[in-house]
């Protein structure tokens, strides 16, 4: 069975404007190309989401100087960015949380939450189990993104809508499998704001991560359409995957950031044997929707009832996944990077 | 009001919340193990081209191989005895597919008869079933009909797991050696005749009885 084929594909109209790129010493006066995506939610059913674009870059530069390589690091930009001091902390403008991500080199996609910033320089905070091993400390491109939070990606759906999210690996996420969310929102179209719904707090700005996927609910009575509209990455897709336990299968919620429709044996995933990617028909009706299809890797992948190959299953925009990275003896870290097709020369 | 609208949608929600839908149940698992062996009444070897699902005990944690009626082997639903209906609700395979040979891997020999994956199977709302069920496989020796063969097998760690989850159990089969052959061996007995029947049935012996006497 091919995803492509015998779903009902989401509706994606993608819109590749390209503008002229103003290369330079500093490339800040470039734009990204920009998209749109949307997805289907029928009535009173859940959706698997992951947003494949960006928020508009709001800063464009290259780095100069690295305090260290891991843990928290002061990274220097070139030139006279003309920051004010802690604009970039969280929370500290319009409500955006912001992240550093590798446009070039070596970890290239990766990034990073920024926690505070002086006129040209920006603290971050390096995953534990990451580094800048192989970052260019002098010369390498970054960009300066705000996350996507429950507000800037769903402003006014449905009253009561919900949105469940999970623990990014890098967090609190508990080791092992069929994971609950770790925090559950509700939209109150009274007040046209996400509530947390255990502690009833304003949870509109929470970051989301990139790359990950989170499940939206529509509890109205009519088909909800989420509409994502944002930068194309113009960086490689970077996704951090791990087992966190010994000998423990681990879930991990994925996304693929591209606009377009990807097949999955091009994107570079590192799968192992026994690793498997949890499918779901946003299409269908329903809540708690099981996969609608399961597929398992063993030198290719298979769907796991015929185990026969899906050559042409091909990951979907806007769609989220899980990813069930088989055991290993000890916990092990897997980086998932890939160059999109449409960024290929 | 703005804490008692907002509990209002949370307490509304959730209900719909905890609202059940299905599970996935995987018996072979690439790397780990394969569930093989599953054969045809008085087989040696396993058999490839059977139907298959589990039947789920939502109430009493038993079940009564042997003693079902017949019924349809495309169609969930609880299962009667002699018209009765039991605890035991028969999850048929949405995708109806067949025993087959299933390649090695992890170490484990593979071999004929093998199952894959049971997806999706219903969970909650009027089945009744809820996590911690047991369950038992089932295979059948042919279309069910009055005579025909079923096998039926279960393990301690056969339990629904938790609503949405992706489950394996092929850790039960998982081994450097080829699984046991499990023939079919239980019996469907002859379908009980529906109660209208059986009072056209009692009518005729009554009227054959009083036809005699005169």
């Amino acid at each position: 069975m091919n995803n492509s084929t015998t779903m009902k594909t989401p509706k994606i109209l993608c819109s590749l404007a390209a503008f002229a790129l103003a290369q330079g010493s500093l490339f800040a006066a470039t734009t990204d190309p920009v998209g749109f995506v949307s997805v289907n939610v029928p009535a009173a059913s859940d959706a698997i989401v992951a947003v494949p674009l960006n928020r508009t870059s709001e800063f464009k530069g290259l780095t100069s100087a690295f305090s260290g390589t891991s843990g928290t690091v002061t990274i220097t930009v070139s030139g006279t960015p003309g920051w004010t001091n802690g604009q970039f902390i969280p929370l500290a403008t319009n409500n955006k949380t912001y992240a550093l991500q590798f446009a070039s080199g070596a970890k290239e996609g990766l990034t990073m939450p920024i926690t505070n910033n002086s006129g040209n320089t920006v603290t971050v905070t390096v995953d534990p189990a990451d580094d800048l091993t192989g970052v260019l400390a002098n010369g390498e491109q970054i960009d300066v993104v705000a996350y996507w939070t429950p507000a800037s990606l769903f402003s006014s759906p449905p009253d009561g809508s919900e949105l469940f999210s999970f623990a990014p690996l890098s967090g609190s996420a508990p080791a092992g499998t069929n994971l609950s969310p770790s925090v559950l929102l509700v939209f109150d179209a009274g007040t046209g704001v996400w509530i947390d719904q255990v502690s009833e707090l304003s949870r509109a700005h929470l970051p989301l991560e990139f790359g990950a996927s989170f499940g939206f609910r529509n509890n109205s009575a009519s088909v909800y359409t989420a509409s994502f509209v944002g930068s194309v990455p113009m960086s490689k897709h970077r996704t951090r995957l791990a087992t966190l336990a010994n000998n423990t299968d681990q879930d991990i919620r994925v996304g693929y950031t591209s606009p377009i429709p990807e097949l999955l044996s091009a994107v570079g995933f590192p799968a192992v044997s026994g690793d498997q990617l949890f499918v779901y028909n946003n299409g269908a009706t329903g809540k708690n929707k099981s996969p609608s299809q399961i597929l398992v890797f063993d030198t290719e992948w298979l769907d796991s009832i015929t185990e026969s190959p899906v050559p042409t299953f091909q990951l979907q925009p806007g769609y989220g996944y899980v990813f069930r990275k088989f055991r290993t003896a000890n916990s092990t870290v897997a980086v998932w990077t890939d160059l999109q097709s449409y960024l290929t020369p | 009001m703005k804490s008692i609208s907002v509990l209002a949608i949370a307490l509304g929600l959730f209900a719909a919340t905890s609202a059940r839908a299905t599970v996935s149940l995987q018996f072979s698992q690439i790397s780990v193990g394969r569930a093989t062996g599953f054969a045809a009444n008085n087989a040696v070897a396993g058999t490839n081209g059977m139907r298959w699902g589990v039947i789920i005990s939502t109430t009493n944690g038993t079940f009564n191989g042997g003693s079902y009626d017949v019924f349809n082997l495309n169609t969930s639903g609880f299962l009667n005895i002699g018209g009765v209906p039991t605890d035991d609700y028969y999850a048929a395979d949405p995708n109806s597919t067949l025993t087959s040979t299933l390649t090695s891997t992890g170490g484990d020999p593979g071999g004929a008869g093998g199952i894959t994956t049971l997806n999706p199977v219903p969970f909650g709302g009027a089945t009744g079933i809820s996590t911690g069920d047991a369950f038992s496989l089932v295979w059948f020796d042919g279309t069910p009909s009055s005579g025909s063969f079923y096998g039926m097998f279960s393990d301690a760690a056969f339990t629904v797991p938790s609503d949405t989850a992706v489950q394996s159990y092929a850790s039960v089969f998982a081994g450097t050696v080829a699984d046991p052959i499990k023939p079919a061996n239980f019996q469907f007995a002859g379908a009980v005749p529906e109660p209208s029947r059986m009072m056209l049935l009692g009518f005729g012996l009554v009227g054959l009885f009083y036809r005699r006497r005169r």
